[in-house]
């Protein structure tokens, strides 16, 4: 009898068994708050528990809208929806940006409250296979109005095979497009053509040949080109993603004349979307998704010596770029140069050393950061930086206002030679730069002191040269039609500055430099006020012109003629105390009176406002005595007090 | 039986048979010549003063002074007075354009005929209304005055009657500146008129056209309320007694015009928004 129970009891058992072990691996659901990244919203997903981890398995979802925020203002919205395996991507997926606003009318259909939105939505959507893009895949923006898409902006369609972009792609935005082919392999090849969809004589065309891009041909408003980019008889080539480093490297060897290319811009922005997917999927645990196109480069391999000098050339860049700045930039010295021949010298070399130096080996620089250097030849990168050939040691510079020409070179000069073609010459060049800067450092130390007073010169410094800037350009901005005497008032207030800036500059004794500064900036804000004054003279004397003038009707004219009223008044304003100002600013203008003479301007200004609409019978009848300035500006005052009495 | 209308114009026709029978009886009787008879023409000056004063948001006082002189066998142009002249009128502003006035004129007329043994002066009465309007043109103006005047004249004769007649006057004149691109003050501006002066009455019965006036004036606007100008009018016109004669005469012309206006400056304002 025991026989059959035990017969059943076994399988059961077994089933029970499986059952517990297999409820173990069994999928659970998620629902609530998740942030990945910078992405938090609510999600939906299936999981299981794997070694104490939690592996995303089966239907994801991760949303995020709120209705508040897009009827207050905008709403950014997103949507991600695809499925795991065991943790791995595998299944269709698609992600969704969007920014919406809306005009906050609503409607209600059914039984449902409906907004009408507009704006921009993304969507990238394909197959993944194995965390790998398999298939077609698009990424598409379109702009939305009312709910409805209004224009597609951006879209690009690339059919992938395990993670490997095949055959031909598309990638168009909302003026132009571009279309292209890969190779099984990914790698670029053929033409791939550029063309714009308004324009269509407007086009790019890249010649790819197993991923090695050989010319560029463009057309653009009738005028073609031609360029020669990538050498086919290279010893070695290498074989790299298309991407920001591969454009960098376009930009070196066609020396910018690439910045305007329409295909690196397109593809620059399909990479940028990629990535942004790409963002999503690494949150969240799984392998990435990419483009993956491929190129191939030539490629002249660096020893480490080579690359040892690379390093070299960066740092000595790094040193010479932050010392010429240091130069450059300090306002002292910027002070000193306008009475000190030596310092200008300095400076002018400076200058010289940060263009024809320092420029080209900024560029180097470039180079190193995006690693692009070995794609290139050595010598024709050397060529390409220095195309007049390298700088000479000795700097030549001609003073501002002699024609006397100074030359600097390094007392050391003649242990450099960077004649050569080598990344040693370039190295030895750029040493020779950060040493001569060093050099002028020190030369200049004294008029570059570090002196702890000094420091606190330095932002006074900075003020003094803002402000006679602010000075400057003020009179530089005055209309062609500004009176010539007033000009010449303004020319005087440029001297005053001036002389108040070479005073300073000459003070050695920092003590006394810093009060005579905090004077002389007290003086250059005064300057600029009574510039601004003076230039405003003649639309004040217009508003005056107007203010006292009255229309009246004529009766044998039948007409409407303007009269002048209270014609002493203006006549005292106009020919008396406006000369008066104009005299005293271009002959007797200091630092002294000019808070003075701008008081009194913009005063008298005001109280001829004032005076229009005053009794004034008694005023006019003395002005017509009157003829003396400082008599004459008492008088427009006393009305005043006996009016306010 | 005659009707009522026949019998009312057999009245009328008496009426005026015994009237031309009397008048007749009074004066030689004035035999048309064959042709128009032009006289020699007379000089004259001409003083003229013009007031407009403003007495008001829409009113002004139209007050004006004339001395006329005219030729004597031995002084051309100022050997006598001929008239002196008062134009006073209340005006009103219609709106900058359009001006009327109403008023009355003593005129004081000298007897120029150096032979005569009458009167040296008799007064001489007028009512008269007139209405003005301008136009602009371009950067001058054009006016159109329309003045009719009602006088009572009477001869220089001792105890000579009043008579009354209607004065129909129609003036074109245009003011353009000739320094300026409108008139306005600093302006020399000359000013060509035409002015036709028709009259009717009892007494006139063959002279319609009492007056044609043709002048050129320059002018100079010193201020918006003051004017000088100056011009030579030529005229010519039938003789009341006999419309076969034309008297002529060559006239200087002096002008003042002025406008004061004497009210307090807050009822001045705003002085050119007639419509507020």
């Amino acid at each position: 009898m025991t026989q059959p129970i035990q017969k059943w009891l076994f399988p059961l058992f077994f089933s029970l068994t499986s059952l517990a072990m297999s409820y173990g691996q069994q999928r659970k659901t998620f629902e609530g708050p998740l942030q990945i990244g910078p992405y938090s919203g609510k999600a939906t997903y299936q999981f299981i528990i794997s070694d104490l981890d939690t592996v995303f398995d089966g239907d994801f979802l991760l949303q995020k809208s709120n209705l508040e925020t897009l009827m207050e203002n905008e709403d950014a919205s997103f949507r991600f929806t695809g499925s795991f395996d065991e943790g791995v991507a595998n299944g269709p997926w698609q992600f969704q940006f969007g920014e919406y606003k809306t005009n906050s009318q609503s409607q209600v259909v059914d039984y449902q409250y409906r907004v009408l939105v507009s704006g921009q939505q993304e969507i990238g959507e394909g197959v993944l296979k194995d965390g790998n893009p398999d298939g077609d895949w698009t990424y598409t923006i379109n702009q939305i109005k009312d709910s409805e898409v209004e224009k597609i902006l951006f879209k690009s369609s690339i059919s992938f095979e395990n993670g490997i972009p095949q055959q031909s792609f598309q990638i168009e935005n909302d003026s132009s497009v571009l279309v292209g082919r890969f190779l099984r392999n990914g790698l670029a090849h053929d033409e791939w053509s550029f063309y714009a969809t308004d324009v269509v004589e407007d086009t790019e065309n890249w010649f790819f040949e197993d991923g090695l891009l050989q010319r560029i041909q463009t057309e653009s408003n009738g005028v073609s080109q031609e360029l020669p980019v990538f050498d086919a008889s290279a010893p070695n080539y290498q074989t790299i993603p298309l991407n920001d480093r591969y454009f960098a490297l376009l930009r070196a060897i066609l020396n910018n004349d690439s910045g305007k290319s329409q295909i690196i811009h397109l593809l620059e922005q399909n990479i940028g979307y990629y990535s942004k997917m790409d963002g999503v999927l690494s949150h969240l645990n799984a392998p990435g998704i990419a483009a993956n196109m491929k190129v191939r480069v030539p490629f002249y391999a660096l020893d480490s010596l080579q690359k040892n000098t690379l390093e070299q050339i960066a740092a000595e860049y790094q040193t010479a770029a932050a010392l010429s700045n240091a130069i450059l930039k300090n306002s002292h010295l910027n002070i000193v140069k306008r009475t000190d021949p030596e310092a200008l010298f300095f400076y002018q070399v400076t200058e010289k050393i940060s263009e024809e130096f320092l420029g080209p080996l900024g560029t180097l620089a470039g180079y190193i950061e995006h690693d692009i250097v070995q794609f290139q030849e050595i010598s024709t990168i050397s060529g390409r930086l220095w195309p007049n050939g390298k700088p000479e040691k000795e700097i030549r510079v001609t003073g501002e206002t002699g024609g006397e020409q100074r030359t600097f070179s390094l007392p050391s000069s003649e242990e450099f030679g960077y004649e050569g073609n080598d990344l040693l010459s370039v190295a030895a060049l750029g040493t020779y730069a950060r040493m001569s800067l060093e050099y002028i450092r020190g030369s200049l130390s004294s008029r570059l002191t570090n002196e702890e007073q000094l420091q606190i010169l330095n932002g006074l410094e900075e003020e003094l040269i803002a402000l006679n800037n602010a000075l400057e350009q003020q009179m530089d901005s005055l209309p062609e039609t500004f009176p010539v005497r007033y000009k010449s008032a303004m020319t005087s207030m440029k001297r005053v500055a001036d002389s108040a800036l070479t005073t300073y500059a000459s003070i050695e004794e920092p003590n006394a430099k810093l009060e005579y500064g905090q004077g002389a900036k007290t003086c250059l804000s005064q300057l600029n006020k009574l510039a601004v004054s003076v230039a405003e003279l003649p639309k004040q004397q217009e508003e005056i012109r107007k203010k006292y003038t009255d229309a009246v009707w004529n009766p044998f004219m039948a007409n409407v003629m303007e009269e002048e009223v209270k014609k002493r008044i203006v006549s005292a304003y106009k020919d008396v105390l406006i000369p008066y100002f104009i005299t005293a600013i271009t002959q007797e203008l200091d630092c002294n009176n000019a808070s003075t003479l701008n008081d009194q301007m913009e005063h008298t200004y005001q109280r001829m406002l004032e005076l229009r609409d005053l009794d004034t019978k008694k005023l006019e009848r003395k002005l017509r005595r009157e003829k003396r300035p400082k008599e004459v500006l008492q008088l427009l005052d006393q009305q005043s007090t006996a009016k306010n009495q | 039986m005659m009707s009522s209308r026949k019998s009312f114009w057999l009245v009328v026709m008496i009426f005026v048979g015994i009237a031309g029978t009397v008048l007749a009886q009074e004066m030689e009787p004035e035999v048309l010549p064959e042709t128009s008879q032009y006289k020699d023409p007379k000089t004259k000056v001409w003083f003229n003063s013009y007031g407009n004063i403003r007495i008001g948001k829409r009113f002004f006082w139209d007050a004006q002074t004339h001395f006329r002189f005219e030729e004597t066998k031995s002084t051309p142009f100022m050997g006598q007075i001929g008239q002196i002249y008062n134009r006073h009128a209340i005006g009103y502003i219609f709106s900058k354009k359009t001006n009327v006035s109403l008023g009355g004129v003593v005129r004081i007329n000298f007897n120029t005929d150096e032979e005569s043994e009458d009167r040296n002066v008799v007064p001489e009465w007028r009512i008269w209304h007139q209405y003005q309007f301008a136009m602009p043109f371009y950067s001058a103006m054009l006016y159109h005055r329309i003045r009719i005047e009602h006088r009572w004249t009477q001869g220089f004769a001792e105890d000579s009657d009043y008579i009354f007649r209607n004065r129909w006057r129609y003036m074109f004149r245009a003011k353009i500146p000739l320094n300026n691109y409108k008139l306005q003050p600093k302006t020399i501006y000359i000013s060509p008129e035409a002015e036709l002066i028709m009259q009717s009455g009892k007494a006139v019965v063959d002279s319609p056209m009492e007056d044609l006036r043709i002048t050129t004036t320059i002018g100079y606007i010193a201020t918006p309320r003051l004017t000088f100008a100056a011009g030579l009018m030529y005229s010519q016109g039938q003789e009341l007694y006999n419309g076969g004669f034309y008297k002529q005469s060559w006239t200087m012309r002096f002008h003042v015009y002025f406008s004061p206006d004497f009210r307090k400056v807050k009822n001045k304002l705003p002085d050119i928004h007639l419509t507020d």
